[in-house]
């Protein structure tokens, strides 16, 4: 034990509780432009998806949902979209980690490159991904009207999420802290496990809800057509037309005539 | 010797940050880096900690060769400015990280953390985040952290330099207290002559990525090499072409004595316990402090003539032409 005298300590002091200050009449404001706007924009249209889902009744409802159909639609959606999650975290923070790590020719052009595909109209990307993978492959990989091909198509258009939700995380993190923990004795994976990855967790979660979230509603959009649905079901290559092949590379609205509900009545 | 550099040199791009600079530091001892920002003291540190590789040149430690050495191996503790807290561990892991690594049994880890939380006064705060602590704390949480895998030599960057003055002042004379309990050979860095001449064993001052002296306190204060040096470690004003202690400088009304300057009282400004007295004698301003007893005794004001010689013992140091 040391003699020397500190000063006692004082608690540090804590901030009081979040969201505990009453509403002053700039905030109510604040919180009725957003509220109108959310309302507007997402709550009016998710209620009348709900209406219209129950109006044949509970037993429609359920028929619809249990169909083999909608079945395989779902496992599809659901299993494709955590599949392509799973694989934007791994090299999604990998991405991230060379963009803010490393110095290397041509770091600017990724940069922007990495943006492409939530610039890019599916549509476009689809064409680009069936021409280049497609049956008339010059690299002579034809994966057209199969899984790995929707799978693919999704890794495409959600490459962005993972990385631009670490990214700025990672550029915040201080290199200190990895010094510190390397002149402790840890090595550059303990530091890696141990310190970098907790600190960028919260960020890599949001990444892979987006990620999911894009993922999962791309392969609903795309499974409400008719078309897509026979090559989910792996049908035989029936599905020739230009617009039903693009469907199976592209996540968002293939083609109007067949994707939206509202055109397709 | 504890640590022993010979011959180091290091360039960031065109910038020479250390060239060929030899430096040994006693083992036990705690000594101090001193010197400007940017002259190439921190750089030091951390080649000697391993974080940066040396040019050219070589590091011992303890007789063992280090200068390849990657930090995990080298056996240092190294404490940062900015405390670099794991910020999701409590304190209390926070310290046991380096036991953790060794893989040390789990009883003896949390035996070893309380103690350094006691030796550092935070065992209260044991459960809490980084965040929830003050600077203050912040840094001798880390301190304590590397002092858990029992260093070799414990180095610390500018370890007060994001602190407040008093909470500074506190530490500074922690420091020392702890250092002569634990004994570890210490080197800190700071460009606070103060801190230096306060807390060091030894100093060794750093200039422009050269070493301008190694000495102890009052080595330096008493004989300093050059006037960079002199400069450095406390106020220092012109008389003819000597450079002095403003307060080594003695004032008197009567008749000029041989190697006093003439001059004329411009200016008086009263700081605390001192007043500073700026004297005009030709083209050159000296400035004189004085006790307050002092000056009342002289009884001078604005416009005065007065007589200004270098006190008996006084220390001074030729000026070098720049």
């Amino acid at each position: 034990m040391t003699s020397a005298t500190l000063a006692p300590d004082r608690p540090a002091t804590r901030r009081s509780a979040r969201g505990g200050r009453r509403l002053d009449r700039y905030s109510g404001l604040g919180l009725g432009v957003a509220m109108l706007w959310f309302s507007l924009l997402v709550l009016i249209p998710l209620t009348a998806v709900v209406v219209t889902a129950s109006e044949g009744g509970w037993g429609r409802f359920w028929d619809a949902v249990t169909n083999e159909q909608t079945a395989a639609a779902i496992r599809l959606t659901v299993g494709t979209a955590l599949g392509v999650t799973l694989v934007n975290v791994v090299m999604g923070t990998l991405i991230a980690w060379v963009l803010v790590r490393d110095r290397f020719f041509g770091k600017r052009l990724l940069e922007i490159l990495i943006d492409i595909p939530f610039a890019l109209p599916t549509i476009v990307a689809g064409l680009v991904l069936l021409s280049l993978y497609g049956p008339e492959s010059p690299l002579g990989v034809d994966i057209h009207n199969t899984r790995i091909a929707v799978f693919l198509a999704f890794l495409f258009v959600t490459l962005p999420f993972i990385v631009r939700t670490v990214q700025p995380v990672l550029a915040e993190l201080d290199k200190e802290v990895e010094e510190a923990a390397a002149s402790l004795g840890a090595s550059r994976f303990t530091t890696f496990r141990r310190v970098i990855l907790p600190s960028l967790t919260p960020a890599i979660a949001a990444g892979a809800a987006l990620s999911f979230a894009r993922g999962s509603a791309s392969t609903a959009r795309w499974c409400s057509c008719p078309a897509t649905c026979r090559c989910v079901r792996r049908s035989p290559r029936s599905a020739s037309s230009a617009a039903s092949r693009t469907t199976t590379w592209t996540a968002p609205p293939p083609s109007p005539r067949c994707c939206w509900p509202s055109r397709s009545r | 010797m504890s640590i022993e550099i010979s011959g180091v040199s290091k360039r960031f791009g065109s910038f020479v940050a250390l060239d060929d600079v030899s430096v040994s530091i006693p083992s036990g001892q705690l000594t101090a880096l001193l010197g400007p920002s940017g002259g190439g003291k921190s750089t030091l540190l951390r080649i000697i900690a391993g974080l940066e590789q040396a040019d050219s040149g070589s590091v011992r430690i303890e007789g063992v060769d280090a200068t390849g050495l990657p930090p995990q191996k080298r056996d240092v503790g190294f404490v940062f400015q900015h405390y670099a807290a794991f910020k999701h561990m409590s304190v209390r892991r926070n310290v046991a990280f380096g036991l953790e690594i060794r893989r040390r049994p789990k009883a003896e880890i949390r035996r070893r953390v309380d103690e350094l939380l006691r030796l550092v006064h935070l065992e209260q705060f044991g459960d809490r985040l980084p965040a929830q602590l003050s600077g203050g704390q912040r840094q001798r949480m880390a301190l304590a952290r590397a002092l858990a895998v029992e260093p070799t030599v414990l180095l610390l960057d500018e370890p007060f330099g994001a602190l407040d003055a008093k909470v500074r002042k506190e530490l500074r004379d922690w420091l020392r207290r702890l250092h002569d309990e634990v004994h570890v050979t210490t080197v800190f860095v700071t460009h606070d002559q103060e801190e230096a001449l306060e807390v060091a064993d030894e100093i060794v001052v750093i200039n422009d990525g050269r070493v301008e002296q190694i000495g102890t306190p009052d080595e330096l204060y008493d004989a300093p090499a050059n006037d960079f040096v002199m400069r450095f470690l406390g106020p220092v004003t012109q008389l003819g072409d000597r450079l002095v202690r403003p307060h080594d400088l003695v004032i008197h009304t009567g008749e000029a004595a041989p190697g006093a300057v003439t001059g004329r009282v411009t200016r008086i400004t009263r700081i605390g316990f001192e007043i500073r007295v700026e004297v005009t004698a030709g083209e050159q301003v000296v400035i004189v402090t004085l006790t307050r007893t002092r000056f009342r005794a002289l009884d001078i004001g604005e416009g005065s003539t007065v007589q200004v010689a270098l006190a008996p013992e006084a220390v001074d140091a030729p000026l070098e032409v720049a």
